[in-house]
């Protein structure tokens, strides 16, 4: 049984003491799942990291060579050598192949889950993936103050890309194709 | 228990119980805030926060002007770019409607891709597209994210795919350069992407969420305004055009079509058929162009020859003159 005198209650019937403890276990509740992503942060060297949306691994080092997998923005790749247009790289689960070096950088995704994150991990040449800021949420609010815009046909463009055989076709047409 | 002991308890599961609820409204309150990019108090601080974090400024260091301007574009990440150049696209969109002709918007596709196979670094977020828009106004507009436009009246203008592929491959530099966003002299604007702390948080909350958009919509106007009025500088123009030459030459294009290019841009400026608007307005002189361009050093003639420009020819008066 709690011991009970006066003074403890008037102790917790002080708002400001409610209110400080109330923060200090909401915070300390609050802060872990704020770091969480934190993990995510990567610092490896000799590595490369995929700047596009989704870009291709392929068997060797061309256009028309088959897709060994579909890379998403941020995947993580070690680096084994570069020439040119094309990056030779191996993935995390160790399948070996290349990618247009148009699509990769030698800078690091960082994701960021907010404050609490630690200055040393992040360096100036970072790019920083937090998926936030002018996201799809922005331009749903832009087209309602613009109901104008037609949003939907940029989406329709974006996939009116031409497959690789469209692409060698017309290259072989043209006498581009090296 | 005496009654006093009684009254006593019966006064703590009183305060215990208005302790409690107010614990949950702070830890809602809390919650909440934490989904939010900055609390609305706190957003002069946060730029300085943020550029801290991401390791850009120390608390010790003053940066220029121009130094701030560079901190806040480095903040726009590749996908929230790509988010504004779908905007800045639609609202081209809006201005210029969209070719129905298929058959020619598909071979300028293939045309801006046949210059994307061999690339260096730099492929924006969602890839680069393009696209014919119906007007008489000789114009290529490219917006930041990838979105090239060409107009149907340029395109009957030039003379062939390599000088198709030059304006396309001009255009592309200037996105691969992101040359749009560092136009935007508003640094009151610049000042505010960074006090958004785009890159640091969430935006959950509402009051965040329409901040955003405002700061998004001024930054669409800035775009749309320097890519169809103002123009991108000289240096940038330069940038563009030996980015074109270069682009030209590692894809089998013939390098010197942007020379050629520039000449029949010349032409059209002397007999003022263009007006004042366009392509030709918002950049510098063609003659200090092609004599900027000349003093680079000469890529040669493109691999596939005299054989691959009479191919190439020959499918542009198809696709593009209907002959």
């Amino acid at each position: 049984m709690i011991l009970l005198n006066e003074k403890m209650i008037q102790f917790w019937q002080r708002s400001r003491t409610r209110l400080f403890f109330s923060l200090l276990i909401a915070l300390l509740i609050l802060i872990p799942l704020q770091t969480q992503s934190i993990a995510e942060v990567t610092t490896s060297q000799g590595t490369v990291s995929v700047m596009v949306r989704m870009a291709k691994l392929r068997l060797v080092a061309n256009h028309w060579s088959a897709a060994v997998e579909d890379l998403p923005f941020g995947t993580e790749l070690r680096l084994i050598g570069q020439s040119g247009a094309w990056t030779e790289v191996e993935t995390a689960a160790g399948k070996h192949g290349f990618i247009q070096t148009a699509a990769t950088s030698t800078r690091k995704i960082v994701l960021v889950a907010g404050p609490g994150v630690d200055k040393p991990t992040i360096g100036s040449t970072d790019v920083v993936l937090a998926g936030k800021g002018f996201n799809s949420d922005v331009e749903d609010l832009y087209q309602d103050q613009m109901p104008d815009l037609d949003m939907a046909f940029i989406d329709r463009w974006e996939h009116e890309v031409p497959s690789d055989a469209e692409l060698e076709s017309f290259l072989i047409d043209g006498g581009l194709l090296k | 228990m005496n009654k006093r002991q009684a009254l006593e308890i019966g006064y703590f599961v009183r305060g215990a119980n208005l302790y409690y609820y107010r614990f949950l409204l702070v830890l809602f309150l809390l919650f909440i805030s934490s989904g939010c990019t900055y609390v609305s108090n706190q957003v002069e601080d946060a730029g300085n926060f943020l550029a801290r974090q991401v390791g850009l400024v120390s608390d010790e260091t003053k940066y220029s002007k121009d130094q701030q301007r560079q901190n806040s574009l480095e903040l726009i990440t590749p996908e929230q770019e790509y988010y504004i150049g779908r905007a800045v696209a639609a609202r081209i969109l809006q201005r210029f409607p969209s070719t129905s002709n298929h058959e020619l918007q598909k071979y300028v596709e293939l045309t801006g891709n046949a210059l994307l196979v061999n690339d260096g670094a730099g492929a924006p977020f969602g890839g680069y597209h393009f696209h014919v828009i119906e007007s008489e106004q000789l114009n290529a507009i490219s917006a930041p994210g990838g979105y090239v436009f060409i107009t149907s009246g340029f395109l009957k203008s030039l003379k062939s795919e390599d000088q198709l592929a030059a304006i396309l491959a001009h255009e592309v530099t200037h996105i691969r350069e992101k040359h749009g966003l560092k136009t935007l002299q508003n640094d009151s604007l610049l000042a505010e992407i960074s006090a958004l702390g785009l890159a640091t948080g969430g935006l959950s909350c509402v009051e965040a969420l329409a901040q955003a958009t405002v700061i998004f919509s001024q930054l669409v106007d800035g775009l749309i305004d320097t890519l169809l009025e103002s123009g991108y500088s000289h240096e940038f123009e330069y940038q563009a055009d030996q980015g074109s030459h270069e682009r030209l030459f590692n894809n089998g294009y013939e390098p010197q079509a942007i020379f050629s290019a520039l000449q029949l841009i010349q032409q059209t400026e002397e007999t003022g058929v263009n007006g004042s608007s366009g392509w030709f307005s918002t950049h510098p002189s063609v003659a200090e162009r092609i004599a900027k361009l000349n003093s680079q050093q000469p890529l040669g003639s493109a691999d596939s020859g005299v054989f691959g420009v009479e191919k190439r020819n020959k499918r542009w008066l198809r696709f593009v003159k209907g002959s």
